[in-house]
């Protein structure tokens, strides 16, 4: 038999229920409700219990379109409500078999849950990428840079056989110098932001094929700024970045997003529980 | 909208699953069920961005349709 089970998006401080907005949940004319237990809303959703048992939830994870329709609609609910109250990400893909699991769950966290809303209280969380365009970013850099100049000279003065293998190795040394220059200007970039955060996560980078992009990821990371004022300045330290990529280190692109739900900062362990 | 500097859509897209797919927290229950790490490196997310276009769309016009009513709730 078809039952109901429960899909929980997240969880905001208590909300009077004519602030509840009227958002689409997953099964067809069924909205996202909003249930408080102990101080604490559950922003949930009910669901098919066949189509959300453990093994078929796993199944449909594999089917792509599945999974981007669920997944975007996951964020969408997120994001909505991440504009109106103070909200913690559920990770896509919570399901509880009925109301009274979620409640006894809740009862159990609801301490480091309201913990939690008060630590993520006025901080926004924004993505931070930087791509090179190689090509142009190592030709400026290989015509430019004072350190290549600098080694230039050097061979040229060398006997004539050191001189064959340090030009033989030179391609490599460039190589290596222009990562260390990418990750110096990154580093640079990131050590400016971290004073504005309260926490940050590196992330790993996307290979092109992921990104879809002709340059190279060179940064990836998530800031949790202090409050917005944070994310402002913040703003300006990236904007000048690129400004002085623009005149100085061609083939520099930052790119920043937010805020976000706190996805990357919601976490448990800050109250000392999983 | 969001506030966003040379933002690529398909990566603000790329991003949003990387979040909600790795990201967020995981609260355990008796009767619970959740999917197992979904690691973004290892999806081919390709498939996922055929009908990106329609999708920005969609959303777009939501986004604006919605921040057009907080805006007229907040004045």
């Amino acid at each position: 038999m078809v039952g109901r089970y429960l899909y929980v998006y997240g969880f905001l401080p208590p909300i009077n229920q004519d602030e509840q907005p009227e958002l689409k949940g997953i099964l067809e004319n069924e909205n996202v409700k909003f249930h408080e237990i102990e101080g604490v809303t559950a922003v949930c959703t009910p669901v098919d219990s066949q189509n959300f048992s453990e093994e078929n939830l796993q199944h449909s994870a594999e089917n792509m379109e599945w999974l981007k329709d669920h997944a975007f609609h996951h964020h969408e609910v997120v994001n909505e409500l991440s504009r109106l109250f103070r909200i913690i990400p559920l990770s896509f893909g919570t399901v509880y078999e009925s109301m009274q699991s979620l409640e006894e769950v809740l009862r159990n966290k609801q301490k480091e849950i309201k913990q939690l809303f008060d630590y993520l209280a006025d901080k926004e969380e924004w993505s931070l990428k930087v791509y090179a365009d190689r090509h142009t970013f190592d030709a400026a850099f290989t015509q430019d840079a004072p350190l290549v100049k600098e080694r230039r000279r050097e061979i040229e003065q060398m006997p004539r056989g050191k001189q064959f293998f340090a030009l033989k190795n030179m391609d490599s040394w460039l190589q290596e110098k222009t990562e260390r220059q990418l990750e110096y200007l990154c580093s640079e970039l990131h050590q400016s932001l971290l004073p504005l955060t309260s926490d940050h996560e590196k992330k790993k980078l996307w290979e092109k094929k992921l990104s879809g992009r002709k340059d190279e990821m060179v940064w990836n990371s998530v800031y949790l700024f202090k409050d917005g004022q944070a994310a402002e300045e913040a703003l300006v330290h990236i904007r000048e970045f690129q400004k002085r990529a623009e005149r100085e280190y061609k083939g520099l692109t930052v790119e920043a997003s937010g805020p976000w739900p706190s996805y990357h900062f919601a976490k448990l362990q800050h109250s000392g529980a999983e | 909208m969001p506030r966003e500097l040379n933002k690529d859509q398909e990566v603000v897209l790329l991003d949003v699953l990387d979040a909600v797919l790795e990201k967020g927290v995981v609260l355990r229950g008796d009767i619970m069920i959740s999917i197992a790490d979904i690691d973004l490196v290892y999806l081919d997310l390709r498939i996922l961005l055929t009908s990106v276009e329609t999708l920005i769309e969609s959303k777009e016009k939501s986004m604006e349709e919605k921040e057009a009513i907080v805006e007229g709730e907040e004045q």
